[in-house]
């Protein structure tokens, strides 16, 4: 999923404070996921946004409206008739969404009220750990499934550095070392052959150098 | 079951105070839900901070069911810091449209 986090209350405020009809638009998948711009956050950041705009006798009114996906124009055109009537949208999606809607309602300004942050999955209750650098040319079954590209400090295709302390990545303990992990599965698998080929530098030509990726299905198409 | 919304509507509606009473930790009939409680009271607090308001306005005691006591005691400290405080200004001027 795409892992992202709201902005400050305060960052907020000033991003929305021109605006006297604000819509805060939430966005019902990935983001709500990681507590970041689903119902329940519209909900508490429209609330907390009232109680700091009655402390500084400001009379911007609020609108909150969650909707399925906001990178999708079917479950967007739920949202055009209360877009159109605010002055601007603080859209709580990852960029993508954010994107979308600029789009979607040329003459209304489109505020971000998340940092998206990256791709990930959820490890625990409440914790979040990027997986993915959406590479877009995927070599996981060469590394146990775990990826040295997003989860090596130092990208290493061809691992370990040998600064890695009982498993912890030298650069931040916090951290597993991506390649002590990449060891381990590949034993236990019975495949740690596979890292005895000396791994070439990693094309990057499908990670976005030539501008924006595409993806088009034609078979898709109508 | 304490959301977060739950508290910050609480103020929104006019309450000068909010204070929510659990069982002791450890002690919740539904495994854990004082300890999501207080989780909730804490993350609401930062809000409630980021905003101004004081920190006695949100507040959360463990106490064991029935000590009507302690929660006499609570409810009086927070009377007490009421009665040399500000009121919250909500005049309804900033508000939430309905659609």
């Amino acid at each position: 999923m795409i892992v992202g986090e709201q902005k400050s209350l305060m960052e907020i405020r000033n991003l929305v404070l021109p605006y006297p009809k604000l819509l805060i638009l939430g966005c019902g998948t990935c983001v709500k996921t990681c507590f970041a711009g689903g119902e329940d956050e519209v909900a508490v950041l429209g609330s907390a946004l009232r109680l700091l705009f009655a402390r500084e006798n400001n009379t911007i009114r609020i609108e909150e409206l969650t909707v399925e996906r906001q990178c999708e124009n079917e479950f967007i055109s739920e949202a055009a008739s209360r877009a159109s009537d605010a002055d601007a949208v603080l859209s709580l999606a990852c960029g993508a969404g954010v994107q979308a809607l600029a789009q979607r309602f040329p003459k209304t300004p489109v505020l971000p009220g998340i940092n998206t942050t990256f791709l990930g999955i959820l490890e625990k209750q409440g914790v979040f750990t990027e997986q993915c650098s959406g590479c877009g040319d995927c070599q996981l079954e060469t590394f146990g499934g775990i990826c040295p590209y997003t989860r090596c400090a130092k990208k290493l295709q061809n691992g370990p550095c040998g600064g890695s302390r009982g498993g912890r990545c030298e650069v931040n303990a916090d951290v597993a070392c991506a390649w002590h992990l990449i060891i381990e599965r590949l034993t236990a698998l019975g495949e740690i052959s596979r890292l005895k080929t000396y791994i070439p530098p990693k094309s990057w030509k499908n990670a976005g150098s030539g501008g924006p990726r595409k993806l088009v299905r034609e078979d898709h198409m109508i | 079951m304490v959301k977060d919304i739950y508290l910050l509507k609480a103020f929104e509606s006019g309450s000068d105070a909010v204070l929510v009473m659990t069982c002791p930790l450890g002690l919740c009939r539904h495994g854990e839900g004082n300890l999501r409680a207080l989780k909730r009271v804490g993350f609401v607090k930062t809000i409630l901070n980021e905003i101004g308001f004081e920190e006695f306005r949100l507040n959360i005691i463990h106490i064991p069911s029935g000590d009507k006591k302690q929660a006499h005691r609570a409810i009086e400290n927070i009377l007490s810091e009421l009665a040399v405080s500000e009121k919250i200004p909500l005049d309804g001027r900033s508000r939430q449209v309905k659609p």
